[in-house]
């Protein structure tokens, strides 16, 4: 409670440096905001040729190929953006871990702000996709937000065990990094949520991930709600998986970072 | 708290900190921290890990309201963690620490932020770090610009600062929170020398309700700023007193002896000084002699002066007289010196003088002839010059080996050698009553090579080949970097008079 309490008094750093993160990152770069868009659609591009080639089978998707690539990966930026803005944000502040005492989470909300943002515009862009692709949009797409927030903490949560890991050894993060970018074929993002694979099959079922992306997922499509009841069970998992990692974090935290070197 | 003391601000009790030395150990004991807090019942009785050492050690100090205390010490003395531990940043291992307050600290450490952010944003992220809420930085933000004067600046982004320049800024943002404590680590050593009197003024005005520690290797800040003083060694505090000149020239002793138990005995010289100079025959002129001179030379020692006096030995062969005036002594090519007129073939002269006394032996012709002299960085000329008398030495002790004790006793160390009134500004000395301006040419050794080049196109001379010059700084890696700011404090006449001859330089003056 301490931990929340101290964050709130410095809330107004973690607004000012969201705020300077987020205008920041556009301001040298010559295409500007439009890389957030730019990004996904070469995304689309690349597996829309490798299925348009027949490489792959992504199974019944239910809508257009397109549109479902460019909608699940942009769920699934979501998630990566996350891991890799969070889990990096101790040893690329060192220095200013070094020389000012404030509450170190602020840095980890700060990059996970950051990264939710981002991945939000590719999400609005690919609803306008579906629009286009004559999908129906259902009533429940209301419910959307809510149901990332999951998502969401699971990513933020394992990005921060990770934030300490690195600030510790710095060669393991090249390891988990690759770990986190393979996840993606072991959960439905490219393909359906039942491929023919038996293997694959059974894998994608006790992936928690299945259910944090593919719940969301179907609210915005006709096929009805994704496995509400796993969905449910994995969201109370997650949000007691955060409430630990969270308190992890604020305890050892302090004898973590003067590991960095600054 | 046990004592009440509302004065008091930080309340440090055997204060220790440890550190890994190796990398790949401190990752594995890293790994270990992630998974178990050690406890530790007594860190005198505990045996460390392997490559761990104190970097903190049995420190305990008190902070009170009203106090400047100056923080010295050795590198890696364990200042800079002392301070991050009395803030907060770090951990300690072992002890109890009770702050009170708001501990600002500004450490001499790249900001850690984004190039691109404008010098507004720095200033309310700093100050947001610092744990100021948006309603006092509006307050406070124009007078944080004026006071690092940066109005024209402040919506740049910061990657185009100068380092000075950043450390304006920060010292300004850190002064305008509202600290009880201010912790300055070496933070202003890059400042110039105007905003320094500033802050320091500043700082004396702080000091007077709140508390400050002012950690830095520059004496002279320290003696302004401080009523206090605390010095370490290896981690221990070793001296804490409110005599402030006393706990510097403890320092200094300190460091004396520590560098006498490195230092090799040929390193190390003695001057005298109370020794009277042996009796003379006065030879310097009666009247200013007569001569014909085009090119005077004059020959700083340590500078470059003698292979400078080969290239003309080449140039001008007889024509080249060398002159040397000493202890009241005029030498024309080593000799002794009586007659009225330099020879009639001289045209150049060479050799040690001060121009005062140069002034009183020469008669003013009607042409002035043109002057060349060699400057150096001050430090590295006391140095060499503290090099070559030590060599010098150990040659004349070897030849007399029955007087080496004797002599070993009475030798300097190079700090002493460099207080010594002797040894201090000795290159204004020599230029003493003429102005840069008035030299032809003014070189630099460790520009010797071009200089004479630059030199030879002026002159019409045609060099064959350049005689070696040692112009190397590699000495400077064994001596403490507080000894070096100390000899160059020592010799703030003979920086100014250098930094005066770069600046003509820029403005090729020659």
């Amino acid at each position: 409670m301490k931990s929340l309490k101290d964050i709130y008094s410095y809330r107004y750093l973690l607004r000012k440096l969201t705020l300077t993160s987020l205008t920041i990152q556009f301001k040298k770069s010559f295409l500007g905001i439009s890389w957030l868009v730019i990004q996904p659609l070469i995304t689309i591009v690349a597996w829309v040729l490798l299925h348009g080639a027949g490489l792959f089978d992504p199974g019944d998707t239910g809508i257009p190929y397109p549109a479902y690539v460019l909608l699940s990966t942009s769920i699934w930026a979501l998630f990566a953006n996350l891991y890799a803005l969070v889990s990096n944000a101790l040893v690329m502040n060192s220095q200013l871990l070094m020389q000012h005492n404030f509450p170190r989470e602020i840095l980890l909300l700060e990059r996970g702000a950051v990264a939710v943002f981002n991945a939000f515009i590719p999400i609005l862009l690919s609803l306008g996709v579906l629009l286009i692709y004559g999908v129906s949009i259902r009533w429940t797409i209301v419910f959307f937000p809510l149901a990332l927030l999951p998502l969401i903490l699971f990513a933020f949560s394992i990005a921060v065990l990770f934030a300490l890991v690195k600030a510790v050894a710095n060669d393991l993060n090249n390891f988990f990094d690759k770990a986190i970018v393979l996840l993606m074929y072991v959960t439905p993002v490219v393909y359906a949520s039942d491929p023919g694979s038996p293997l694959l099959r059974s894998i994608i079922r006790w992936n928690p991930l299945t259910y944090l992306l593919g719940f969301p997922r179907s609210l915005l499509l006709d096929s009805g709600p994704y496995a509400p009841l796993e969905f449910f069970w994995v969201s109370a998992g997650v949000l007691f998986f955060t409430v630990i990692v969270w308190r992890y974090f604020h305890h050892v935290q302090a004898r973590i970072i003067e590991r960095l070197i600054a | 708290m046990k004592e009440a003391n509302p004065d008091i601000i930080v309340q440090a009790e055997r204060l220790y900190k440890r550190f890994c030395r190796d990398m790949k150990w401190s990752m594995w004991y890293g790994l270990q921290d992630l998974l178990r807090k050690e406890t530790i019942p007594d860190p005198e009785l505990l045996k460390l890990r392997k490559h761990e050492f104190w970097a903190v050690r049995d420190v305990s100090l008190h902070i009170r309201r009203g106090q400047a205390i100056g923080l010295i010490g050795r590198n890696g003395s364990g200042k800079t963690t002392l301070m991050r531990l009395i803030s907060g940043i770090i951990p300690a291992s072992f002890g109890t620490l009770e702050q009170k307050g708001r501990i600002t600290p500004i450490f001499r450490l790249r900001s850690g932020m984004h190039p691109h952010y404008t010098g507004r944003d720095y200033i309310y992220i700093q100050a947001a770090m610092h744990g100021m809420n948006k309603k006092e930085i509006d307050e406070k933000a124009e007078e944080v610009i004026r006071f690092a004067e940066l109005e024209d600046f402040i919506d740049a982004p910061i990657g185009t600062y100068s380092s000075g320049m950043k450390a304006r800024l920060g010292y300004s943002i850190a002064i305008a929170s509202d600290f009880d404590l201010l912790i300055i680590d070496e933070a202003l050593a890059v400042g110039d020398t105007e905003f320094r009197a500033k802050c320091l003024a500043n700082l004396k005005e702080i000091s007077q309700q709140k508390a400050i520690v002012f950690v830095s290797h520059n004496m002279e800040m320290v003696r302004e700023v401080s009523n206090a003083i605390v010095v370490m060694d290896k981690g221990k505090k070793i001296l804490e007193s409110s005599d402030v000149d006393a706990g510097i020239d403890y320092y200094y002793r300190h460091l004396a002896q520590a560098g006498e138990k490195k230092a090799k005995p040929r390193t190390r010289i003695f001057i005298d000084k109370a020794a009277p100079l042996p009796p003379v025959a006065h030879n310097l002129p009666q009247q200013p002699l007569r001569h014909q001179l085009e090119l005077i030379s004059l020959h700083i020692p340590k500078t470059g002066g003698t292979s400078f006096r080969k290239i003309l030995e080449k140039q001008y062969g007889p024509a080249l007289t060398r002159l040397d005036i000493r202890n009241g002594k005029l030498l024309v090519d080593d000799k002794l010196f009586w007659g009225t007129a330099l020879p009639a073939q001289s045209k150049v002269i060479h050799g040690h003088f001060m121009y005062p006394a140069l002034r009183q032996c020469l008669a003013e012709g009607k042409e002035k002839p043109k002057m060349i002299t060699w400057l150096r960085h001050p430090v590295d000329r006391v140095i060499s010059n503290y090099f070559y008398l030590a060599g010098r030495m150990a040659e004349e002790l070897n030849e007399e080996e029955k007087g080496l004790n004797i002599l070993m006793k009475m030798q300097k160390s190079l700090l002493e050698y460099a207080e010594s009134d002797f040894a201090r500004n000795r290159m204004s000395k020599f230029l003493e009553g003429t102005a840069p301006e008035d030299f032809f040419f003014i070189g630099l050794t460790e520009e010797f090579e071009s200089d004479v080049k630059k030199l030879a196109a002026l002159l019409g001379w045609k060099i064959q080949e350049l005689p070696h010059v040692n112009k190397s700084r590699d000495y400077r890696e064994g001596i403490d970097s507080e000894i070096l700011e100390r000899i160059a404090a020592l010799n703030e006449k003979d920086m100014l008079l250098y930094e005066k001859v770069i600046a003509l330089r820029k403005k090729s003056k020659y």
